[in-house]
């Protein structure tokens, strides 16, 4: 399994390519309120989406897009860490 | 003391609006002929029109914006008032299948573009704004969006107040009357509350030949992340959602200005010329928005959402411009 903190850095480094003007943040605190503070929507989440897809090479359903999900970096880390889990140990 | 009288004749308006439209304007679609519910609901608004506010502030609001004279302004703030009384009742007996959108007539202006897309099997995205949902209706016949047709509709305040309770009644209204016209072929993708309303979107345009219709003069989600603040129909300062732009860019695919009314018995659709998104969406959404704007000072009375009274507009050099006297 891909450790915990590979994974938060990976996903900081695409949450830093897909948000404008992020670039200048050497990362983002895992507690960042991304949904709060208007960091991401639903525009900038399909991109994000679509690269967390890629990377971890995993399936995010749209049930899956929910706030509780997204609204952290952190929060984000936890739904990679059970996507990545259920497919590999389905059932 | 000036607000609290006005917030008194605010909450006297929803209460008539919400009484008039759940006891009298239901009960006579279904009941009495078009033309005599149509005059009820002329009667309602004539009803609000008397009122200080709505009926005075419109007036002094359409006077202000528009110009052209007392009398004007009253036909304007009555025909405001009227067209979502009278869109009630229309989409009202569509849904009790009284009548059938198929029967009325449909009139394209400027529609070369839009052939060459529908020629080509393109998806395109459909950018509007919210005129009489009567004509609205229209926009979904198969002669006009000959493709799969989605409309990405914002949902209605849950809230328990008046205002809250009036919307949706009259959205209940337009997605009942929706499915029932057309054989039901338009889809309803709700969109502002779920996270993944963008992705469903973008994954029916992936689809050939599927027409996405968005309202640009809509405010912003809570949850948006780009805002669009201009000045916009008559308001010097409108904050506006930017996913129509954005989800072209996406998508990579045509967006399309259109605005429709109704012009006697018929309603006419207006085309603009399609557009691709490239570097710069924001710009792209200004030149549409003039396309929207436009066509509400052309036909204030028939669009349904509040019109600002900071800019006034030219008729003779048909613009709009900053209020100045």
């Amino acid at each position: 399994m891909t450790p915990l903190s590979s994974i938060h850095a990976q996903i900081d480094s695409i949450l830093l390519a897909e948000i404008p003007n992020s670039s200048a943040t050497a990362s983002f605190d895992p507690n960042t309120s991304l949904l709060d503070q208007g960091i991401i929507d639903s525009i900038r989440l399909v991109r994000i989406v679509g690269t967390l897809e890629e990377r971890f090479n995993v399936s995010i359903t749209d049930e899956d897009m929910i706030p509780e999900n997204f609204e952290t970096p952190a929060c984000i880390v936890q739904l990679i860490e059970r996507t990545v889990g259920a497919q590999k140990n389905p059932g | 003391m000036k607000s609290l009288v006005r917030r008194a004749f605010n909450l006297l308006e929803e209460a008539i609006r919400l009484v008039g439209l759940v006891c009298v304007l239901s009960v006579a679609a279904r009941l009495l002929p078009r033309t005599l519910a149509l005059f009820l609901a002329d009667m309602l608004a004539a009803t609000l029109l008397l009122l200080p506010y709505p009926g005075w502030a419109t007036v002094g609001q359409m006077s202000r914006v528009f110009g052209n004279g007392r009398l004007t302004a009253v036909r304007a703030a009555f025909g405001w008032i009227a067209c979502p009384l009278r869109d009630f009742v229309v989409l009202k007996r569509v849904a009790y299948q009284l009548e059938r959108p198929a029967d009325w007539t449909i009139i394209e202006h400027n529609a070369e573009g839009i052939r060459q897309l529908r020629k080509a099997g393109t998806s395109f995205i459909v950018a509007t704004g919210h005129f009489t949902r009567r004509a609205f209706l229209g926009l979904f016949s198969p002669s006009i969006t000959s493709g799969r047709v989605v409309d990405a509709a914002g949902v209605p305040p849950s809230g328990r107040t008046l205002r809250d309770l009036r919307i949706r009644v009259q959205y209940k209204a337009l997605q009942n009357a929706f499915a029932s016209s057309w054989d039901g072929r338009g889809k309803v993708v709700p969109i502002g509350e779920s996270l993944a309303s963008a992705r469903k979107l973008l994954r029916e345009l992936q689809s050939p030949g599927t027409i996405v219709t968005l309202d640009l003069d809509a405010s912003p989600p809570k949850t948006a992340a780009v805002l669009h603040q201009t000045a916009f129909a008559g308001h010097a300062n409108r904050a506006l959602a930017t996913g129509a732009v954005h989800l072209a860019q996406l998508a990579a695919c045509p967006i399309v200005p259109c605005t429709y009314a109704l012009v006697g018995n018929s309603i006419v659709i207006e085309w603009g010329e399609p557009v691709m998104v490239q570097q710069d969406p924001l710009h792209t959404l200004d030149e549409l928005l003039k396309f929207i704007e436009d066509a509400v000072a052309r036909r204030p009375a028939q669009y349904v959402l509040d019109i600002g009274r900071d800019r006034r507009w030219n008729t003779s050099l048909q613009r709009w411009h900053e209020y100045t006297t």
